[in-house]
């Protein structure tokens, strides 16, 4: 298969093309904002198409360690304990993205019911461990998308 | 369904029926607004015999192109009931059009010369502008002043506080839920506000999209005009100040941050609400509580698109700004909680 140029390169290539030779040429105010739209949503997929497999199960590892140390912390939740048999049942040996996801999206749900059972339980070291894991995946968020400017409102 | 191509004429008819006083009406200057993600919006000037005006037109999007799902009719309703009242000043809404004329529900106001805050404050630093703070404070306080029981019947009134705090945080939940995939942050969120209720106090309108785009001084009289109110409801007033912080995350400066105690002295004197309700960590626990109307339609465009039920570039875009709004969430919920303990 194709694999250079890589789909990072081949997404900077419409990015840059739709800034530098279709923008000078767009003059209609809501056209040029759709093509700054189109740019930040690009910029997006070129982190997300290289590194999106990466982060997930880095991510999905991290929750997986968390929910093994912080549930016998913390108070018996049904949710929880559906959240960690849902996930260890079906994880996938696949490489596909696909499978990948559906890992990530389960893995999700115990680190969401961790965050609720830490919260009711009043267990601030709980809490602390699961916004650190939030704020670990800020950090990714953050990386994909870089700092998000609303584009079209200085002409409003 | 709205066709852009075809509102010159459609709106001409419109006029012709409802402004021209037995003349034609003439439509020209029409120009499409950008920097509304969730109307269709153009600003025209309309003539009929000797009369002429300037209109804004605010319209339904066609379907699948928009991050809001509103109701123009309740937004109608709820502006003359405002124009009625008089405490808040907002532009004349002169025409309602439930669709049968111009394709989509839309409403017709005066066009008013001037820029939004927005605009004015790009210009040199953030603090070159901090006479705007007593202004802003008054408008908001204006806008949680105006008389509940003047507002539309069809304007929901919340029983009582605590529940709507408590419907508030379990929405979260349940957009969480209804998502198209899991979002940890609205699971924390949802249990961080039961378990962080600031002190109580009086329900009052809400603006629900307070923020300098959304303000338009008049050049004329230097009025403060409240525009677009698709997401005013009767709730906490300090959800319009919490999510002012939210709105200029992705839209800089952040006037009230410039100076936050002088705008917060102002607003607590013409509201007359204490320091202890009115303060940084209850700003930072509205600013994650008022985000969720927003923030549920962002998700649910979003939702759309990953289902295969919408499009348009408006949608694909906020895929980049749930991050924004996840950052934000997690540092006012920070925020709140330091500033909780230095003032303990």
């Amino acid at each position: 298969m194709i694999t250079q140029p890589t789909i990072p390169q081949l997404l900077e290539t419409i990015r840059d093309e739709l800034g530098d030779k279709v923008m000078p040429h767009v003059a209609d105010a809501p056209t040029r904002v759709s093509i700054e739209m189109m740019q930040a949503v690009l910029n997006q997929l070129v982190e997300r198409s290289e590194h999106e497999i990466a982060w997930m199960t880095s991510e999905i590892d991290a929750i997986e360690d968390a929910a093994e140390r912080l549930a016998p912390t913390l108070s018996q939740s049904d949710a929880l304990d559906a959240a960690v048999a849902e996930f260890t049942s079906n994880r996938s040996e696949s490489m596909q993205l696909s499978a990948i996801t559906a890992d990530y999206q389960r893995a999700c749900e115990v680190l969401s019911c961790l965050g609720e059972a830490a919260y009711t339980a009043g267990n601030e070291a709980a809490v602390g461990d699961v916004q650190a894991l939030l704020n670990a995946r800020l950090a990714t968020e953050n990386a994909a998308v870089g700092e998000f400017i609303a584009v079209g409102r200085d002409s409003a | 369904m709205l066709e852009p191509e075809k509102l010159p004429k459609k709106l001409e008819a419109l006029l012709t029926n409802v402004w021209a006083n037995g003349s034609t009406a003439l439509v020209s200057d029409f120009v499409q607004i950008t920097g509304g993600y969730s109307r269709y919006m153009a600003r025209f000037a309309a003539k009929a015999g000797d009369r002429s005006e300037r209109f804004i037109l605010r319209a339904d999007p066609p379907p699948g192109q928009s991050i809001l799902d509103t109701d123009r009719r309740l937004e109608w309703d709820l502006v003359q009931s405002l124009m009625a009242d008089g405490g808040v000043t907002i532009p004349a809404a002169r025409f309602f059009d439930d669709g049968s004329a111009l394709g989509a529900p839309a409403i017709l106001l005066d066009e008013i010369a001037g820029e939004t805050m927005y605009v004015r404050i790009q210009t040199g630093e953030v603090t070159d502008h901090l006479d705007l703070l007593e202004p802003l404070a008054d408008l908001s306080a204006a806008i949680h002043g105006v008389d509940v029981a003047t507002l539309p019947n069809a304007i929901e009134r919340p029983t009582s506080w605590d529940d709507y705090i408590d419907a508030g945080a379990a929405r979260w939940r349940s957009a969480e839920q209804d998502h198209v995939e899991s979002d940890p942050f609205m699971r924390v969120i949802a249990a961080w506000l039961v378990a962080n209720k600031p002190p109580p106090t009086e329900l009052t309108l809400v603006h629900g999209d307070f923020q300098a785009p959304n303000i338009l001084i008049d050049e004329s009289t230097a009025a403060f005009n409240m525009l677009d109110w698709e997401l005013a409801h009767v709730g906490d007033p300090r959800e319009d100040l919490g999510w002012w912080a939210l709105a200029h995350t992705s839209q800089p400066p952040n006037l009230i941050e410039a100076d936050q105690d002088r705008f917060l002295a102002r607003y607590r004197e013409k509201t007359g609400l204490s320091e202890e309700v009115v303060n940084p960590a209850t700003l930072a626990y509205f600013t994650v509580f008022a985000s969720l109307g927003v923030f549920a339609n962002v998700i649910g465009a979003t939702a759309a698109m990953a289902r295969g039920q919408a499009s348009g570039m408006n949608v694909a875009y906020m895929t980049s700004a749930i991050p924004s709004m996840h950052g934000v969430y997690i540092n006012a919920m920070q925020r709140a909680g330091a500033w909780r303990e230095d003032n303990a």
